[in-house]
């Protein structure tokens, strides 16, 4: 099994050089489709035999810096493996989009999306803090090329922004890191348990350690770059950053927030009111819009502030709730940014109002649409409902005012789907631009078919993701 | 393998959607068919549960653990059975009658009409075999999406203004108010199954006095579908839909699921013990009480057939919950039972609304004059159905509103009665002047109903359906065991 994970983290990597080196573009293309594919067989293998219980396993460790303790390891466990498959998952879609869009230079591109996945991939499955950071931080140039020199309009200044905030706000992570060696003696994610500090001392940490993550997720008022690094970036990448890039985010309080319970008891309500209100707020962003792609990048921006308000509420509830969600989000929100390009690509507008009156003419393309909708909107029995109710259940757990504030943003979210499914298929008259649109087929059907059947089976069966989480309603800080 | 008829039940005219839209405009009667053989199955399976639950048999089936005390999972009992009975029944007759309301007219979309209404059912059918609150949840929502096909069908402005409005109302109530009681429901007990007697213990009710009043009254007004005022003005915006649809839709399954779901939170997640223990029992009286009378006095101001119908329903939904409410034998007996007899009664005048639509192309109660001589078998009806609503005896509604009463005096609060007095008198005034036009006023042009006869597709079903209010007025008994039976 070591090999098999050796072989899904590298994967990327080779195939991404390879590229680089040989430059050649039909080739290209049919590396870049192998290697991910190789990585996500190779992770869906592994997460059908892992406990998904007790710590990190299949563990590959190299040793690198003795004196720090510090080795070259991997693993993984019930947090890190459902990010590792959706990582994979979505650099296919990433990738194949891409290539359905004319892109210039395209080696260079599909080499920096490997690299990108890549290290993406071991920043998720690292197991100690040290090569966490390391991958945290080696994630931002490859983002910052595709970004600046792959996206439309004023992408320089995009991508600028996107570097600063992200680069500027580590200096909090790196602190974070530097504080629990200092009071643990080790950079692995054990030591987190046995910190020797006094509560005010636990405090600061965590909150660096939040300042930090929440730039990446990001929480208003730290979403300055979200708008023109979604926007203007190309598709494909808009679609890793809020599907897998804003989850690392997540990932990161997972990973620490479980062993800072006694803070979350003292301040956990202002984070948690801080998150919903960036939740309402996105929402009310999303509401203005009539550009689909800035839309979707308000709603994205809008449903991680519920998912780490419950992340944040220091029940078990919430915080499976987030990991649900993170995975529910990361497909939903790809699908629904492939949807917006699909429109870009046949009317050459994001507009929803030049649209409508599209019900009747693409059956394939209208039923999907209503799926992810419904999805998203938190429709019973499908995946999003199950986060959506363990989540709440958090809130509500931690307060009941919090949980109130919370349904009002959850409400915002299905009058603003809805009025783009209204929009887009059934306000009449349709405008010329409907009859631009073609349905979808091939390839493509493949795609949303994935998207939709995992979007049905995790309504039933979430614990897939979560595993059977007997004792649900206990809070584990207390 | 009695276990699995719910679900037979329910999957039939899933089945049935996806075969009629596969089969499409190209063959109509073959698509029909397909609606009344689906129906006549989904009725033989709801039938056939029947005897075992009357001889007291456990009929429970769990598809799947979601989440901890979060199942999808079904069971049989006597106030499901009695929504389900009637629901499917009257999808049959309803397709019959859709049959010839829809194509005397050469209505567009119609295989998309058959589709969604044999989802729609399928949802109705789900929310009254539902065993816990989760799995209602899914059906209550999966109705509020199949009909709005169904409300919006013109497509033309008023079409989709009345199924925004459809929509938004459901949809929001459902978000807001549905969504958070659930989940607080969750974190308070840990499940969400039905249980007799309610899921609050005493301990739980003493400790949250507060917040599960305030989670009543979402119960309340989230399940939207009851119509209970002021938050019900989407029923009437609902009514630009074809008549069939509000017929079925907005007579038996649509806006009983909503009473449905309401009585289901009244019996069985709260409890008569926890709502009288909360100071709740007053105000649900109260509120209702003032919708019964409200809407019926609206409902006297209305000309066009459909809306007077309308806030005619909107009263007679509150009956249900208002009998329910009342927590004694013969309140909740009255209360189940008036689903049951008013959907009967409702759903002929409804029939003949539309009947007179389709043959004479009117919508006004004020030129009604002297149809009757025309339409003799469809004015018939009607006037069988108006002493039905109005609670003669011998008819349906006299059944319920005896029950009622009955059950008013026996928590001793007089004034109930009272209410269903006026009440009557009102469904009285604003029903027997449409008689009274129908057969006893000559027309001001005589001439101008000198082209219409009578359309046999939409007569037989709404003859058929006025001669129930009769039957069931006479032998009552049927559904008044299954109640019994669950009350016990």
């Amino acid at each position: 099994m070591m090999e098999l994970l050796s072989l899904a983290i590298i994967s990327p990597l080779l195939g991404g050089l390879l590229i680089f080196l040989i430059k050649d573009r039909r080739f290209s293309k049919f590396i870049s489709y192998l290697s991910s594919l190789i990585s996500l067989i190779a992770f869906f293998v592994l997460f059908l035999n892992f406990e998904k219980t007790g710590g990190f396993q299949h563990v590959i460790s190299l040793e690198w810096i003795p004196a720090w303790r510090v080795n070259i390891e991997f693993g993984l466990d019930k947090f890190n493996a459902p990010f590792a498959i959706l990582t994979s998952l979505i650099s296919i879609v990433a990738i194949h989009l891409s290539l359905r869009t004319a892109i210039e230079r395209v080696e260079n591109y599909l080499s920096l999306i490997l690299l990108l996945q890549f290290t993406v991939i071991g920043f998720y499955l690292s197991t100690n803090l040290f090569l966490f950071f390391i991958f945290y931080e080696a994630m931002l140039p490859p983002a910052f090329f595709l970004i600046y020199r792959w996206g439309t309009g004023d992408s320089y200044r995009a991508a600028f922004k996107f570097l600063i905030y992200t680069f500027a706000f580590s200096i909090f992570l790196f602190i974070g890191i530097i504080g629990v060696f200092m009071a643990a003696g080790s950079f692995s994610f054990e030591s987190l348990k046995e910190l020797n500090l006094s509560l005010q001392d636990k405090t600061l940490l965590y909150l660096a350690f939040f300042l930090a993550f929440a730039v990446k997720i990001p929480i208003v008022p730290l979403h300055g770059w979200l708008r023109d690094a979604y926007y203007l970036s190309p598709t494909p990448i808009t679609i890793f950053m809020s599907a897998v890039m804003g989850k690392m985010g997540i990932y990161g309080l997972l990973r620490v927030t479980p062993y800072f319970s006694d803070v979350l008891l003292e301040i956990g309500w202002a984070i948690i009111l801080l998150c919903l209100i960036s939740f309402i707020y996105a929402a009310f962003l999303a509401l203005n819009q009539r550009d689909m792609k800035l839309l979707f990048s308000y709603m994205s921006l809008s449903h991680v502030g519920i998912i780490t308000a419950g992340l944040l509420s220091g029940t078990l509830q919430g915080l499976n709730g987030s990991l649900l969600q993170s995975i529910n989000h990361g497909v939903l929100a790809a699908s629904f940014f492939y949807l917006a390009e699909i429109f870009k690509r046949q009317t050459k507008s994001y507009d929803m109002d030049r649209l409508g009156a599209l019900s009747k003419r693409v059956p394939v393309l209208v039923f999907f649409t209503f799926a992810f909708v419904m999805a998203m909107g938190g429709f019973p029995g499908l995946s999003y409902f199950n986060g959506e109710i363990l989540l709440l259940s958090g809130i509500f757990r931690h307060s009941v005012i919090l949980g109130f504030l919370a349904i009002i943003g959850v409400a915002i979210g299905v009058v603003y789907l809805c009025y783009f499914f209204y929009r887009v298929f059934l306000k009449k008259p349709g405008s010329d631009m409907s009859l631009l649109v073609r349905d979808v087929r091939g390839f493509e059907f493949v795609i949303f078919s994935v998207f939709f059947i995992i979007t049905l089976y995790l309504g039933l069966n979430p614990s897939f993701v979560i595993g059977q989480v007997e004792n649900i309603f206990t809070y584990y800080g207390r | 393998m009695i276990e699995f008829l719910p679900l037979i039940a329910i999957s039939v005219s899933v089945m049935g959607a996806i075969l009629i839209v596969l089969i499409g405009d190209r063959n109509p009667n073959l698509r029909e068919s397909i609606s009344v053989i689906a129906g006549i199955i989904k009725f033989g399976a709801v039938v056939s549960l029947v005897p075992a639950f009357l001889q007291g048999k456990e009929i429970y089936l769990k598809v799947a653990t979601v989440l901890p005390g979060l199942d999808l999972s079904f069971r049989v009992d006597g106030l499901g059975l009695l929504f389900a009975l009637g629901a499917s029944f009257l999808w049959i007759i309803t397709t019959f009658y859709s049959i010839g309301y829809m194509r005397g007219l050469r209505e567009h979309a119609q295989t998309r009409y058959f589709a969604c209404f044999a989802l729609s059912l399928s949802s109705a059918i789900g929310i009254s075999f539902a065993a816990n609150l989760f799995t209602m949840f899914i059906f209550y929502e999966a109705l509020t999406i199949v009909t709005y096909p169904l409300v919006a069908h013109h497509e033309d402005r008023e079409g989709l203004e009345g199924g925004r409005q459809y929509v938004f109302y459901l949809l929001g109530t459902a978000k807001v108010f549905l969504l958070s009681a659930i989940v607080l429901t969750y974190v308070l007990t840990g499940t969400l199954e039905f249980k007799k007697g309610g899921i609050f213990t005493p301990e739980l009710v003493r400790n949250n006095t507060l917040l599960l009043q305030i989670m009543l009254i979402f119960y309340l007004y989230g399940f939207n579908k009851s119509a209970i005022m002021p938050i019900h003005s989407w029923l009437p915006a609902a009514m630009v839909a074809p008549t069939p649809v509000s017929a079925l839709l907005h007579a038996v399954a649509v806006v009983k699921a909503g009473v449905f779901t309401v009585s289901r939170v009244l019996l069985n997640v709260y409890g008569g013990d926890a709502i009288k223990a909360l100071n709740m029992q007053d105000f649900i009286l109260f509120i209702t009480s003032f919708t019964i009378i409200t809407a019926s006095l609206i409902a006297m101001t209305r000309d066009d057939f459909k809306a007077r119908l309308a806030f005619s329903t909107v009263a007679n939904l509150s009956y249900i919950i208002i009998g329910v409410a009342m927590f004694s034998p013969s309140g909740i007996l009255g209360g189940i039972v008036h689903i049951t007899m008013h959907a009967f009664s409702k759903i002929t005048m409804f029939f003949v609304a539309g009947a007179v639509y389709v043959c004479a192309h009117t919508k006004k109660i004020s030129e009604l004059d002297g149809i009757g001589k025309k339409m003799p078998i469809t004015m018939f009806s009607f006037a069988l159905a108006t002493l039905s609503m109005v609670g003669i005896p011998a008819f349906a509604g006299f059944i319920s509103k005896f029950n009622l009463a009955l059950g008013a005096i026996e928590i001793s609060k007089p004034e109930l009665v009272g209410v269903f007095v006026v009440s009557s008198f009102l469904n009285a005034a604003y029903f027997i002047p449409v008689v009274y036009r129908a057969f006893f006023r000559e027309p001001k042009n005589p001439l101008k109903w000198v082209d219409v006869k009578e359309n046999l597709f939409c007569a037989i079903p709404l003859f058929i359906t006025s001669l129930f209010t009769v039957i069931l007025g006479l032998y009552p008994n049927l559904p008044i065991i299954i109640i019994r039976s669950m009350l016990q």
